[in-house]
């Protein structure tokens, strides 16, 4: 099913060729739909997250991503919930340029800045004391911000005029682990577990470009 | 190819399994407290004989963490409920009470073991029927236990 999903933008390719002569131009908007598979897979965390991207400069693509993660646990130690948006920033250069203009498929390679805000909470807290005897902590709480890099490896293809279909992969790098001294967050929005200072991401993205110029 | 994916899976739910199900972390805050004799200067590390220690647990009945036991040193319990915790020693017949205050802040061991509790120690006080004095060491207490650790030391 992944592999199918993954290959689908390329057997797709060939329908949209010699299409338009013309090359459009103008800012693509996209929604990340494997935040949906979370749902299936760690149906604790709902999230949503957008792109934004143009081609401002031959092959060149400044990106704004945006989104929102919530996670939320209940245990026999405690209960956790972590929320917050986050943004990244950064930008896309496509490596393979095709020669024919109507082609607008691109394999890129790019960075990223990400910062998030959200806060994290623990409630019911347990902690054992074999000679006192448990005592239990209402809440712990706090508001915290992250900030990560990333490297991103991606492929878009065009499936229907100004319609794309994407994926991409990506290696984050966490730059302040010790955001939190006393609880280490299990989600930082955008980035994934607190808990490791180096982590791997991943997308399938749905994308419109608005055709707004056409040379 | 076709059957690497179930492969896969298995191996993915048995790590998942493994990760999550087991806590072999402690989770108990304690303090060690060392006998010494001599000064605070030129300190010797001392045995005693007869110690007996128990603490004041409001509203439950005492039960002894040590019994007319010998020893070069105790570890003690810190209370998480509460910001002072209160020791009775007895050294064979004499007894001295010790007080120790202490912040509290709770921080995460790990996802899997929960929460323990990390000590600030404040302050001590003692009476000096037998203890003649008692230095703070380490003010932090958590329940990482490390190999020769010391948080005070009780002088004779």
């Amino acid at each position: 099913m992944l592999l199918l999903l993954l290959v689908l933008p390329l057997l797709l390719t060939p329908s949209v060729w010699g299409q338009d002569t013309l090359r459009t131009y103008g800012p693509r908007v996209g929604i990340d739909v494997s935040r949906l598979a979370y749902l299936f897979v760690d149906p604790v965390q709902i999230g949503a997250e957008f792109s934004l991207d143009a081609e401002l400069f031959p092959d060149i693509y400044p990106v704004l991503e945006g989104g929102y993660t919530t996670i939320s646990e209940t245990g026999d130690l405690y209960n956790y919930s972590a929320g917050g948006t986050y943004a990244r920033l950064g930008v896309d250069y496509n490596l393979f340029p095709a020669e024919d203009r109507s082609i607008h498929h691109t394999i890129t390679a790019g960075a990223r800045y990400g910062i998030s805000f959200f806060s994290h909470r623990a409630q019911q807290v347990k902690i054992p004391s074999n000679y006192w005897g448990e005592y239990i902590l209402d809440s712990y709480s706090n508001k915290l911000t992250g900030h990560w890099l990333e490297l991103v490896g991606a492929v878009k293809t065009e499936v229907a005029a100004n319609f794309f279909l994407g994926w991409s992969v990506r290696y984050k790098i966490l730059l302040n682990p010790e955001m939190d001294d006393l609880v280490t967050p299990r989600l930082v929005p955008g980035y994934g577990q607190g808990t490791g200072e180096r982590g791997f991401g991943f997308t399938y993205q749905i994308l419109y470009k608005i055709p707004l110029l056409e040379k | 190819m076709k059957s690497g994916l179930p492969a896969i899976i298995f191996l993915v739910l048995v790590i998942s399994c493994v990760t999550q199900d087991i806590c072999d972390e402690n989770d108990q805050s304690e303090l060690v407290a060392r006998f010494k004799n001599g000064t605070l200067t030129n300190p010797d590390d001392t045995i005693v004989s007869g110690v007996t220690v128990y603490g004041i647990r409001e509203g439950q009945s005492d039960s002894l963490l040590y019994d007319s036991a010998t020893l070069s040193r105790i570890i003690l319990p810190l209370d998480p409920g509460h910001g002072e915790s209160r020791f009775v020693m007895t050294f064979e017949e004499n007894a001295d009470t010790v007080r120790i205050l202490h912040d509290n802040e709770a921080y995460l061991l790990s996802y899997t073991c929960g929460f323990a509790m990390l000590f600030n120690i404040r302050s001590i006080q003692h009476t000096s029927h037998v203890i003649r004095d008692v230095e703070l060491l380490k003010v932090q207490v958590d329940a990482e236990l490390l190999q020769d650790e010391e948080h005070i030391w009780i002088f004779f």
